[in-house]
């Protein structure tokens, strides 16, 4: 039997990228919040290193061994048999996600919110992908402008707009919608390497421009800037220049004392009365069991675990899963479109230090910022060169068939060409299937006895393989203008399990076809919000984490502004 | 022990670019490895050891540890497709390449191979440029005093 705690307003399950910032606006509101979080804080010092074996041969700062007990299985299409999917991709700590991602900080477009109806306006019904169940948001990106306002100042992103209410600035990205105003710091300073990509980009006739990213270009709020050493990817920032919600926003909730940690607690069940309303979560900690009540609860797990806990739920009112009865939950799942292709250039190009998010970005091939009458897809993706490359996977480089795989001829050309080969990141616009969903596996369990979650990934779709191989062309184009020598495009027939995972929570007016209303709240329990990427009903070919915690910010204020309706 | 180090000996040699992955200490990285975080794995590793001598014994009458390099390079050839190679050569890259604190790169002489300048507290813009070289800083990321 649970032990019954002493009930709060409102609990946030899962302190990471989403519930870490709505965690902020309820605090300084004056409602007192209990954030139960199954990891725990880690520390600068002892927790992050400049050690490729650390972040991403062991993945230590990316992956707990709480979530790979719980790793997902993953099947291409209901016919086969779904297998570990090896590595779950969610991060069990205080910041989540956000203390080890990229920290590239997107606003998405405006055509991403409205991707059906525009293209079926510019291109015809047709145009929508076949079987796919794209809808329009229901927010509008002016709608959710004020939110990215809000992130980027509270949490810290550094850039350079391109459009400030509609004053084009072409050191900026010409393609991005309207902003209130510029980014509260300067972009990450250029390297070599980039800035030489950048120059290539515009003999092509190309408007490049430097990314925004979550990460201090300067002194900001009293933390560091970026020292650019080279462990950023998987890892976390010793010296606090990555702008994760553990060193942001909920220090910020916590000055407020509204808001209690309970760490190392793992939520078991969303507990729901018999008229569906939700009253609280039992969660698990040091293997005792509690029930925390609460008037309002916010799930606010990685993707995969907000559809698993939703469908582990049950109860009378919702007997096939919380928030189920329309049968929406883990529907219009899909994971992100994603490609490395990579370079070899005949000089040094000098890439080891840096981090992923200093680097040039074009826009001109995502989105709909170029004509696709005949091209036979919607969509594109946005193509990204960067620095950071670590000493074993510089080592373990493709030869280009031009030495073996071992001996002194080897060494010969690792010697000359490990620090000569660069990567980028094409990221396409990516939409959701009748095909691609999530559900509770029904032979492998985790520790506890609960079926895991099953990722049916869909396999290929061709709108978005001719939208990636399109943008692929686009990247070699590029790297030739740079002056490549070799060029690789890898075969890509979609993602399996992902760190960019979208849906099975999807936000819609609609609630026979959507989880939760345009402000996140449960169309079938009003006191139950739901945060992150799996509300997403479509990707944008860009990082989902800013506009992940624009719309959490959103759905925390609208709760603040409404608390007496909501939480009854 | 001893097939794996004749093994990856071959895999990365001493020659006139420096030293090889034994000389390295490549091989105690990986019998650190197989014994903690994979010890799951190491019974499969061990029995691509015994099945590649198993193979230097048919083919050239010696376990591979006895043969001459060029026999030993003529074995290598063989299962380069393999995905016990696969995995035995992704092992010695972890132990040649990785941070000296866990029992490869001695000396740094994987990271000089690619010249690789080393993980720096802070790295200044003119670090970044293209076509310079930068003066290496021989540092583990765990200080001087590790050890196990």
């Amino acid at each position: 039997m649970a032990t019954s705690l002493k009930p709060v307003d409102v609990v946030v399950i899962g302190l990471g990228a989403a519930g870490g910032v709505a965690v902020l606006p309820l605090a300084r509101a004056g409602l007192r919040v209990a954030g139960i979080e199954a990891g725990t804080w880690m520390d600068p010092h002892h927790d992050f290193h400049a050690d490729e074996v650390y972040n991403n041969v062991r993945r230590l700062v990316s992956s707990s061994p709480k979530a790979q007990r719980e790793c997902p299985t993953v099947r291409a299409t209901p016919s086969q048999q779904a297998r570990s999917a090896g590595v779950h991709p969610m991060m069990n700590a205080i910041g989540g996600t956000s203390i080890h991602y990229w920290a590239q900080s997107w606003r998405l477009k405006p055509w991403d919110f409205r991707t059906r109806s525009e293209s079926i306006r510019r291109y015809g019904p047709n145009s929508i992908p076949a079987g796919s169940t794209l809808e329009d948001w229901p927010l509008t990106y002016d709608d959710l402008e004020p939110y990215y306002d809000i992130i980027e100042q509270e949490v810290g992103v550094s850039g350079k707009a391109g459009n400030i209410q509609g004053r084009i600035d072409p050191a900026g990205n010409v393609f991005e919608g309207p902003r209130q105003r510029e980014y509260p710091m300067p972009p990450l300073r250029g390297a070599g390497f980039t800035d030489h990509m950048m120059d290539a980009a515009r003999q092509l006739g190309w408007k490049p421009f430097r990314p925004p990213a979550a990460i201090n270009s300067q002194p900001y709020r009293g933390r560091n800037p970026c020292v650019f050493h080279g462990y950023c990817s998987a890892g976390g920032c010793h010296v606090g220049a990555k702008n994760s919600t553990a060193t942001t926003t909920i220090p910020d909730a916590i000055r407020t004392k509204n808001l209690t940690i309970f760490d190392k607690a793992q939520v078991t069940r969303i507990i729901t009365d018999a008229n569906g309303r939700t009253t609280g979560v039992n969660y698990i900690r040091d293997r005792k069991e509690y029930f925390q009540p609460a008037k309002i609860v916010l799930l606010a797990g990685y993707t995969y675990e907000n559809s698993r806990l939703l469908l582990l739920s049950k109860s009378k009112a919702y007997p096939n899963g919380l928030s189920n009865n329309h049968g929406q939950v883990g529907r219009h799942y899909f994971g992100h479109w994603v490609s490395n292709v990579s370079a070899l250039f005949p000089y040094d190009i000098n890439v080891w230090y840096g981090l992923p998010a200093q680097g040039v970005t074009v826009d001109e091939w995502a989105d709909d910022s170029f004509d696709h009458a005949g091209l036979g897809f919607i969509g594109g993706a946005s193509l990204h060169a960067y620095t950071e490359r670590h000493p074993i996977d510089a080592a373990a480089m493709n030869t280009y068939g031009r030495a073996p795989l071992f001996g002194s001829a080897w060494k010969k050309f690792v010697h000359e060409n490990a620090g000569r080969v660069a990567s980028t990141y094409l990221q396409t616009n990516t939409f959701p299937y009748e095909t691609t969903f999530l559900d509770l596996d029904p032979e492998v369990r985790d520790p506890l006895g609960d079926p895991v979650c099953r990722i049916t990934a869909g396999g290929v779709r061709e709108n978005e393989q001719r939208a990636l191989q399109h943008a692929q062309n686009k990247m070699e184009q590029w790297f030739r203008a740079a002056g490549a020598i070799e060029v690789t495009k890898p075969p890509n027939n979609g993602p399996g399990i992902s760190t960019h995972a979208y849906g099975g929570t999807r936000m819609g007016d609609n609630p026979e076809t959507n989880v939760v209303d345009h402000w996140g709240f449960s169309h079938e329990s009003p006191n139950l919000g739901i945060l992150g990427a799996s509300v997403m009903g479509s990707s944008g070919a860009r990082n989902p984490t800013l506009t992940l915690q624009a719309l959490a910010w959103r759905t925390a204020d609208h709760l603040v502004k409404n608390w007496k309706s909501l939480a009854g | 022990m001893k097939t794996l180090v004749a093994f990856i000996d071959r895999l990365i040699p001493s020659d006139e670019l420096g030293p090889g992955a034994v000389a390295s200490g490549a091989q105690i990285y990986i019998d650190r490895v197989l014994a903690g975080p994979n010890a799951g794995e190491k019974a499969s590793f061990v029995q691509g050891l015994e099945s590649v001598d198993a193979y230097a014994k048919r083919v050239h009458g010696a376990p591979l540890a006895e043969l001459s390099a060029e026999k030993r390079d003529h074995v290598l050839n063989e299962m380069v497709d393999s995905p016990f190679f696969n995995r035995a050569r992704r092992l010695t890259l972890e132990g040649m390449f990785s941070d000296p604190y866990y029992g490869g790169n001695k000396n740094f002489a994987g990271w000089d191979l690619i010249r690789y300048p080393g993980p720096r507290p802070a790295v200044a813009a003119g670090d970044q440029a293209l076509n310079v070289e930068v003066k290496p800083y021989r540092v583990s990321a765990y200080g001087t005093n590790y050890g196990h």
